[in-house]
This record gives structure tokens, C-alpha cells and sequence, in this order.
């Protein structure tokens, strides 16, 4: 399969009050074509700065310092602003965690469908409004046209999920960044939604970058797995790989910490401690302080991402 | 509770130090302090550092240009006025009144707007459609015209300025707190306060005051600098400070006639407000920094 | 039936909801106001049995929030009582009910929101201490310290604020909080559900190592069915206002008789990707809102068993099997099961 997107030690790092913090140290990933990538990991770990600083996207505080982006041969890194601004919603979008806010309450659904048809593909308003409507077909919407034109608060929080997933897929885009798609989603209707992005996957052979902290999400959805951990990724590796036989301890321990619904145990087991603050990283392995198999080494020696087989690193000196 | 509770804290060494810090990092609220700091050391100090008695009257120096400009002496730092009076003097006397009514008014007012607006915001219901259709009176009726009425009626007199400023203002403390307090009230905390059988009354001082203060602070602090220009204004219209007593309004009242001839009578006391006010202000935004709780600790 | 026996002798009621209800009135409209009724709770039954934790799953718009908030009568219900050892919550006077808080406390879900940022963590634990005039000075300081070891926090943090703490260890101020007075009962609204995983966990072992130490009644409300299975010894589902089945936690994910549970299970994401099911499974539709419930059975729009009696007539909640409530017209029982099938009475 073709390449689509390639990220090169990344490193994005916020101006504080403090200094400089970095939040992400560090990452490099690899997509092909219509391929579901996730990245896990809790809050802290860098996973949606990584995704924020793919798109350009960063808050203003925050600077990508160092690594490179390609998407196919086109290094991202190398092209004006307003380059980049055309890129997004044609070639690269994006989804948010809550559709509320990322629709605009003023507009209608219809309008805010066109916008991006008209603005980014030159579509007249009659095409845009027959695109729109064939794309929120397609993304599971009954009724499409009287949808057109609703207002955001005239639907409920699937549809508007949904209605997002819509305007992101208009442009036809080879890259679909989602961010937490399902965490403000009830599990009935997460489920319909994870389906959904798996249809659309089939259909239009998008590549999916997810960003979740939900395992569940995960196994459920992706293609390869890459775990971050304090900004860095930790482990990679294809998801069956990834659950059949986790290799660094943290994603060991973030399996063994979520009850499971079929298999019920007495005490689950709990990473001690807390994820560390980017002001202040542990030296070393930065999973040191939690880690139950740290020594010497891990204090002293920041451990590489390693290759232990084809679709299979780890961060890790111990396993 | 943001003050005390500095004070109260043993780890207040560490939280001072920070305060100090934050105040080194904000160059206007630096300024702010400095410029309130000196007027209020000039107002306090007035007899002492002024050269003349302010109501002196010396009809031989009559407009009397500042000692830089043509025929300026330097017996007259800042020129006197159509009375001959030190306008320096003036100035000096003047912050007593225009500093003492600017914060006794705010005082007052937002002692009644606070209380108000809580007892509005939490009670809710007919207390709330009481205070809140009074404030609307209120702002209704045009400030200035009902100040001036109140101020006709009973006298301009220094105490009755304040209650007037005092009692009309109130208004806009009392719409802050009365919408801060119905956000608060929705809280999770303020909830939690009811699960462990806290009473209203120490659910108003200890969770909801508290997280009102800091905006009601800065609103505050903004208003000592309207009411400022308020008392220049009732001043300037005649009802408000009445001479011998001086106040930057009441001077700025006299030099109206002359500022085509006599440009330094009017400028200084304009020049005095327009600077206290902006300190007054930038103390406002730096005040809201520090009262931030994450500051603290 | 023997078993009925044993549990009443057995086991003490501590908490019940009875026909329990909560309507709440909303102006709707800008030219004509009109007034929508929304039935957040409407007529809820269960009992909450000594050292127990009943667990309450259900999507966005169930009313399982409400339900909590009704139980710690921090709600005033609309009809219907609830029955704290032995007395009437909804008769209560306000100063009587906020004795009663006592025994009766609550863990929220978002320990960002849920702590006064304006109190020293001392203040927030010792403050319960404080205005029940149990104790103070010395013996309330040590009270105080007692607790934050209890929840694993460390003494030193006592004059900090909460902004300084991580979510987790919010929850566990939040925690010493519930416990400062010793309840009997503790509701946890969401009370992991804004934590990251690891600290979940945490969170969890917690509160089950708390339950054991200090024998404590858990009410435990959560969307995420796979935490609630973890720590509830019974579970109560409710949709749109109504709690539609209810047992033990085994015997309702083992052999769950109701459509919308049944759905529910299948929808939850499985940390495994071998067990990736592309079924066809997945609940179609949307949760109606609750201003606008469907007739008859909530649930019928979107599930597959519903016959024209579901549109009709509401079912009712009712004990199906030993210890097993439901609300349905058509409960997917197994064929070997000697429960015959209702629907056709």
C-alpha cells in the first residue's frame, strides 16, 4: 500500500509562564492509505498535540520545533501558511470530541456543509447542495434534505457526530484526524459511529488517524496501534499484536487497569501514581517512577523506540 | 477570602513571594500600584507637603501660568487660578475628596450590591423579582438627573455625596453578583456543601462569596475610578463639593470659563483624574491575577 | 422462595425508592411560551440492601443523575418517597434533612468542579466535622489526617488548594470529604468517569478496600457498564426515566431479559480485537428525549421484539425471577428457562 502520511521526531513544545514546556518529544509515525491508525493514551500524553500540530492547528502558545510532516511526498514543513490552509478540509480533516461546539449554532447544517465545497472545490451552490446532501447520506443521516436545514441544537449528539464526519469527508480528504470521536457519545451510539468510520474507511479508502484513550475504542476500530506515554510513543504495533502480547509495561498495565465486562476480577490492577507534569519529567525512561520493572538503567538511560519485529516496537530496556 | 486566607496560611511567605513575583512580571500593574500609592500618600500627607493654604486667595496673582511658560514664576509651580489660588495646592487638597468619596462611595455600594445580589441570585424567586425590578428602576431613571435631584434636595454636603454616589451605584454590583451567584450556584461544589448539611449561610460566605470576589473586585476597582469622574461631574454642575472644600472636579468646574485664556487651570485637575483613574484601573487587572486561587500556593 | 426468606431475614434495607418521580417544567418557545413537561425520573422502585453496592447504568437522558440527587434528597421529588433507614426523606423538614445528611453522602463526578478552588484541603475535609459540631481543634486535626491516610493522601498537602492536586487525587479529597462523617450510605455519581484510566483503577480499589473497612452502602452511578460490573454487587438499568431491569450483576450480564440491557452489553467496546464482532447487532436509532418519550414501552422504537402491545401499554417493572425486575413485554428468555413468555397473556 501507498504512503500517505509520515511524521519525523516530532516536537511541539507551549510557552508557560515557566518557560518553555515540552509536550511532545519526539514522535514519529508512519500511515499507509485507507489504513485506521489509533494512538493511545491519557491526558497528558501528548496525543492530540501530535494530531493538532499534523493539521497546523496548534494554539498559539504552542510551536512545532522540531521534525518533519509528509503528506504522500509533500513535506508539510516546507510550505506557506496559507498553503497549508488549503490542504486542510481538501487533502487532511478533522473531528472533535464534542460536535456541539465544533458546529456553528448560528448556521444551518446545509450551509456549514456548502461552505467548505464551495470555499475548498469551487462547487457552485447547487452542486455543493447535492454533494451535501449525497454525503450526509452517506454517513447514516435519514431524511437528508430536511436535515439541510437544521440548525446544530435541533440534533441530537449522534447526529451531530455524524453531520461533522459529513462536512469532514466533503472535500474528499486522504486523511481523517478524529479526536476522542466517541468520548461524549453514549455507547449505543458510539457503537454506530465506530461503524460508521469503519464503512467510510471501505468505501473511500480514507486513512483514519483516531486519537482515543479508550481501549475498547481501539480494539473495536483500528488497523495499528501506537501507545504515548509523557510524549512519547512507548509501543507500536499492529492492534492484534498490541493485545495478544503487550510488550512495554505501561501498556500492559493500562490493559490490566479497565475492568473488563466479561471477565470480572476482585481488585484491578492500578499503574501507581500519576502521569507526570511536562514541566517536570522523570529523567531516564519517563515511566521510571511507575514502572514495577525500573532499575538503575531506567533512571539513568532514556530507552529507544525499538524494532522487535516487523509490526511490533517498543520503548522499553526490561521486556 | 482571597486576602485573609493569605494571611492565614503558614505557607504565606511562599504565596507572598509569588504575589511579588507576579507583580514584577505585570509593568502596568506596577504602574498602578505606584500611581495609587502616591496619591494616596499625597492626600494623606496634604498639609504637609502643600505650599499654600488651598482656599487663599490672592488677587494680585490671578492666573498665574505655570513657572515653564511665559510670565510663570516658579513661587507657582503649576500657575494659579482665577482667584489666584495655588493651583498645586488645589491639586494636592483636591485627592482627599476626589480619592475619600471615590472609595467610600464604591464601599458602600458594593457592600449593598453584594448583599443584595446574593440574597437575589441564591434565594431566588420573589426575592429576586424584588431586588432585580428595583435595579431596573434604577437604571432606568438617568444617573446624573436623579443624583442631582437627591443632591438638591437634601443638600450638597460631602456625606450626602458619598451616600448619593453610594446608593445609585449599587445597581451594578448587585446585576454581577446576583448572575455570578446563579453560575455558582449550579456548581458541583455548592452541591457538595448541601450533601454534608451546610446551611445557606455558609454556603453564601464560604462558596459562593468567595468565587464572586475576584470579578466583583475588579468591577470594584474599575468603579472607584467612574466614581472619581462621577464627583468631578456632580462637582462641575455645582452640586457636588462646594467651595472652600476642593476637589478635582470642583476645580475643574472653575477653570471651565478660562481654558481658552488659561489653559492650566482646567488641564492639571483633568490631568489629575485622567491619571489616578487609569492607575486605579491597571491595580483592577492586576488585582483579578492575583486573586486567581491557582496563583496561590 | 426459601431464598426470598433468607434475603429479608438476611438482609437490612437501607435506602428505597418508591414510585419515585421527578418532573421538571420547561418554557419552550419565544412568542408562545409553552410549558414542556420532562420526566426525568418517572416512578422508579428499588431497595438498596446494608453493605451493598447497587449500581445504576444508563445512557445520556436516563434520569440516573436525577435519581442520585433524589436519593440524597438534595431534589425534592415530584411524587413518591424515598425510605432512609426507616424514615421518609420527602416528609422532611430542610433542617431534618440536613441532619439526616449525616448518614447520607455523595462523591461527584468531576473533582475539577466538585471542590470550593477557595478551600485549603483541610477546610474542605474537616468542614463537614465542622458544621455538624461533631468536633474541633485538636481532635478535629486529627480526624482530619486520619482520613486523608485513609484515602491515601499524604499529610503534608493539608494547606494546599485543589488546583495543586491531580484529577485523581481530587477524587480521593473528595472521598475523604464523604467519609468525614462517617455515613452509611454513599452515592457515587460518575465517580470515576472524568479519570484517566490507570486512575480509574486507582479510584476503584479505593472505594472497594473503603466499602470493606468501613462497611459501607454503596449507590454507584455510571454510564460505563464495564466499571459499574466491577464494583456493583446488583445493577439497576434505566431508560428514559424508568428503571427497566434489575438483579444481580452475574444474572444481568449473563442472562439479560430485556431487549435495551441485552442491546446495551452488545454495544460496549471489547478490548480485544479478536472478539471484533461486525454484527448486525448494533441498537439502531437514537435516545428520544425525555420532554417527548415514546408511548407505551420507551424502549419500543428501537427494539427489534416490539409489537403493537409496546406501543400501547407501559410494562410493568416487576420480579420476573428470584431477585431478577423487569420492565417488558417481551423478555428474551431462554428456552429451557421455565419463566414462561408474557406476551402472550
Amino acid at each position: 500500500m501507498e504512503k500517505l502520511l509520515q511524521v519525523e521526531n516530532l516536537k511541539v513544545r507551549f510557552k508557560t509562564n515557566e518557560g518553555y514546556v515540552s509536550t511532545v518529544n519526539g514522535v514519529s509515525l508512519e500511515m499507509k492509505k485507507g489504513e485506521i491508525l489509533a494512538i493511545v493514551g491519557e491526558s497528558g500524553s501528548g496525543k492530540s498535540v501530535t494530531s493538532l500540530s499534523i493539521l497546523d492547528i496548534l494554539p498559539p502558545n504552542g510551536e512545532v520545533y522540531d521534525g518533519e510532516v509528509y503528506l504522500e511526498d509533500k513535506n508539510l514543513n516546507k510550505i506557506s501558511k496559507n498553503e497549508y490552509r488549503k490542504l486542510r478540509g481538501k487533502e487532511m480533516s478533522m473531528i472533535f470530541q464534542e460536535p456541539m461546539t465544533a458546529l456553528n449554532p448560528v448556521f444551518t447544517i446545509g450551509f456549514q456543509l456548502r461552505e467548505s465545497l464551495q470555499l475548498n472545490l469551487k462547487m457552485k451552490k447547487s452542486e455543493a447542495t447535492k454533494k451535501g446532501i449525497e454525503m450526509l447520506e452517506l454517513v447514516g443521516i435519514p431524511d437528508a434534505e430536511k436535515v439541510m436545514t437544521r440548525f446544530p441544537h435541533q440534533l441530537s449528539g449522534g447526529m451531530r457526530q455524524r453531520v461533522m464526519i459529513a462536512i469532514a469527508l466533503s472535500c474528499d480528504p486522504k486523511l481523517l484526524i478524529a479526536d476522542e470521536p466517541t468520548t461524549a457519545l453514549d455507547v449505543t451510539i458510539q457503537k454506530q459511529i465506530l461503524k460508521l468510520m469503519k464503512n467510510i474507511r471501505e468505501k473511500l479508502n480514507t486513512g483514519i488517524l483516531i486519537i482515543t484513550h479508550d481501549l475498547g475504542v481501539v480494539a473495536e476500530i483500528a488497523d495499528r496501534v501506537a501507545v504515548m506515554y509523557a510524549g512519547e510513543i512507548v509501543e507500536e504495533a499492529s492492534v492484534f499484536e498490541l493485545f495478544k502480547n503487550p510488550k512495554h509495561p505501561y501498556t500492559r498495565g493500562l490493559m490490566a487497569s479497565i475492568p473488563k465486562i466479561h471477565d470480572v476480577v476482585d481488585k484491578l490492577h492500578s499503574i501507581e501514581g500519576m502521569v507526570p507534569n511536562p514541566a517536570e519529567m522523570p529523567s531516564g525512561c519517563k515511566f521510571h517512577p511507575r514502572c514495577p520493572l525500573a532499575d538503575n538503567e531506567c533512571v539513568s538511560n532514556h530507552p529507544k523506540l525499538e524494532k522487535i519485529s516487523d509490526t511490533h516496537a517498543k520503548r522499553c530496556f526490561k521486556v | 477570602m482571597g486576602v485573609t486566607s493569605i494571611a492565614r496560611s503558614p505557607s504565606s511567605k511562599r504565596v507572598n513571594k509569588k504575589v511579588f513575583n507576579r507583580l514584577l512580571a505585570s509593568p502596568t500593574g506596577l504602574v498602578g500600584l505606584c500611581i495609587v500609592f502616591f496619591a494616596v500618600t499625597i492626600a494623606i500627607l496634604a498639609p504637609v507637603i502643600s505650599p499654600y493654604d488651598p482656599a487663599l486667595t490672592n488677587p494680585v496673582d490671578r492666573l498665574v501660568p505655570p513657572f515653564w511658560s511665559e510670565g510663570g514664576s516658579t513661587k507657582y509651580i503649576l500657575g494659579t487660578d482665577n482667584l489666584g489660588r495655588d493651583i498645586l495646592s488645589r491639586l494636592i487638597y483636591g485627592s482627599r475628596i476626589s480619592i475619600l468619596v471615590g472609595i467610600s462611595a464604591v464601599v458602600l455600594a458594593g457592600a449593598i450590591g453584594m448583599f443584595l445580589g446574593l440574597i437575589a441570585g441564591y434565594y431566588g424567586k420573589i426575592w429576586d423579582f424584588v431586588i432585580m425590578r428595583t435595579v431596573d428602576a434604577f437604571l432606568a431613571i438617568p444617573n446624573i438627573l436623579f443624583m442631582l435631584i437627591i443632591l438638591a434636595v437634601l443638600g450638597p454636603s460631602l456625606m450626602t455625596l458619598i451616600l448619593v454616589l453610594g446608593g445609585t451605584t449599587w445597581v451594578v454590583y448587585a446585576r454581577m453578583v446576583r448572575s455570578e451567584t446563579l453560575s455558582i450556584k449550579e456548581k458541583e461544589y455548592v452541591k457538595s456543601a448541601k450533601a454534608i448539611g451546610a446551611k445557606n449561610f455558609r454556603i453564601i460566605f464560604k462558596y459562593i462569596m468567595p468565587n464572586v470576589l475576584p470579578s466583583f473586585i475588579v468591577i470594584a476597582t474599575l468603579n472607584v475610578a467612574t466614581t472619581i469622574i462621577l464627583e468631578a461631574s456632580l462637582s462641575f454642575l455645582g452640586l457636588g463639593i462646594q467651595s472652600p472644600e476642593v476637589s478635582w472636579g470642583l476645580m475643574l468646574s472653575d477653570g471651565r470659563d478660562y481654558v481658552a485664556t488659561s489653559w492650566w487651570v482646567a488641564t492639571f485637575p483633568g490631568l489629575a483624574i485622567t491619571i489616578t483613574v487609569l492607575g486605579v484601573i491597571f491595580l483592577g487587572d492586576w488585582l483579578r491575577d492575583v486573586l486567581d486561587p491557582k496563583l496561590k500556593g | 422462595m426459601n431464598k426470598i426468606l433468607e434475603n429479608s431475614i438476611e438482609k437490612k434495607v437501607v435506602l428505597e425508592a418508591r414510585d419515585l418521580k421527578k418532573h421538571f417544567e420547561i418554557s419552550k418557545g419565544i412568542i408562545k411560551r409553552e410549558k414542556v413537561n420532562v420526566k426525568a425520573v418517572d416512578g422508579i422502585n428499588f431497595k438498596v440492601y446494608d453493605g451493598e453496592t447497587l449500581g445504576i447504568v444508563g445512557e445520556s437522558g436516563c434520569g440516573k443523575s436525577t435519581t442520585g440527587e433524589l436519593l440524597l434528597g438534595l431534589l425534592e421529588p415530584t411524587a413518591g418517597e424515598v425510605i432512609f433507614n426507616d424514615v421518609n426523606l420527602s416528609k422532611m423538614s430542610q433542617e431534618e434533612l440536613r441532619l439526616a445528611r449525616k448518614d447520607l453522602q455523595v462523591i461527584f463526578q468531576d473533582p475539577y468542579s466538585s471542590l470550593n478552588p477557595r478551600m485549603t484541603v483541610e477546610e474542605i475535609i474537616s468542614e463537614p466535622l465542622i458544621v455538624h459540631n461533631i468536633m474541633k481543634g485538636k481532635k478535629l486535626k486529627t480526624r482530619v489526617k486520619e482520613l486523608m491516610n485513609l484515602v491515601g493522601l499524604q499529610e503534608h498537602q493539608l494547606k494546599r488548594f485543589p488546583h495543586e492536586f491531580s484529577g485523581g487525587q481530587r477524587q480521593r479529597i473528595g472521598i475523604a470529604r464523604a467519609l468525614a462523617l462517617d455515613p452509611k450510605v454513599i452515592v457515587c455519581d460518575e465517580a470515576v468517569s472524568a479519570l484517566d484510566v490507570s486512575i480509574q483503577a486507582q479510584i476503584l480499589n479505593l472505594l472497594k478496600k473503603l466499602q470493606d473497612e468501613l462497611d459501607l452502602t454503596f449507590v454507584f452511578i455510571a454510564h460505563g457498564l464495564p466499571t459499574v460490573r466491577h464494583i456493583s454487587d446488583r445493577i439497576a438499568v434505566m431508560y428514559l426515566g424508568k428503571v427497566v431491569e434489575l438483579a444481580d450483576k452475574n444474572e444481568l450480564f449473563d442472562n439479560p431479559l430485556h431487549p435495551y440491557t441485552h442491546g446495551l452489553l452488545l454495544s460496549v467496546p471489547v478490548p480485544d480485537p479478536e472478539l471484533r464482532k461486525d454484527d448486525p447487532t448494533t441498537m439502531k436509532g437514537e435516545i428520544p428525549s425525555p420532554s417527548n418519550p415514546p408511548s407505551g414501552c420507551h424502549f419500543h422504537p428501537r427494539c427489534k421484539f416490539a409489537t403493537e402491545k409496546c406501543k400501547e401499554l407501559v410494562p410493568e417493572f416487576r420480579e420476573i425471577i428470584d431477585n431478577h425486575y423487569l420492565a417488558c413485554h417481551h423478555p428474551l428468555i431462554k428456552e429451557d428457562n421455565e419463566v414462561f413468555d408474557t406476551s402472550n397473556d
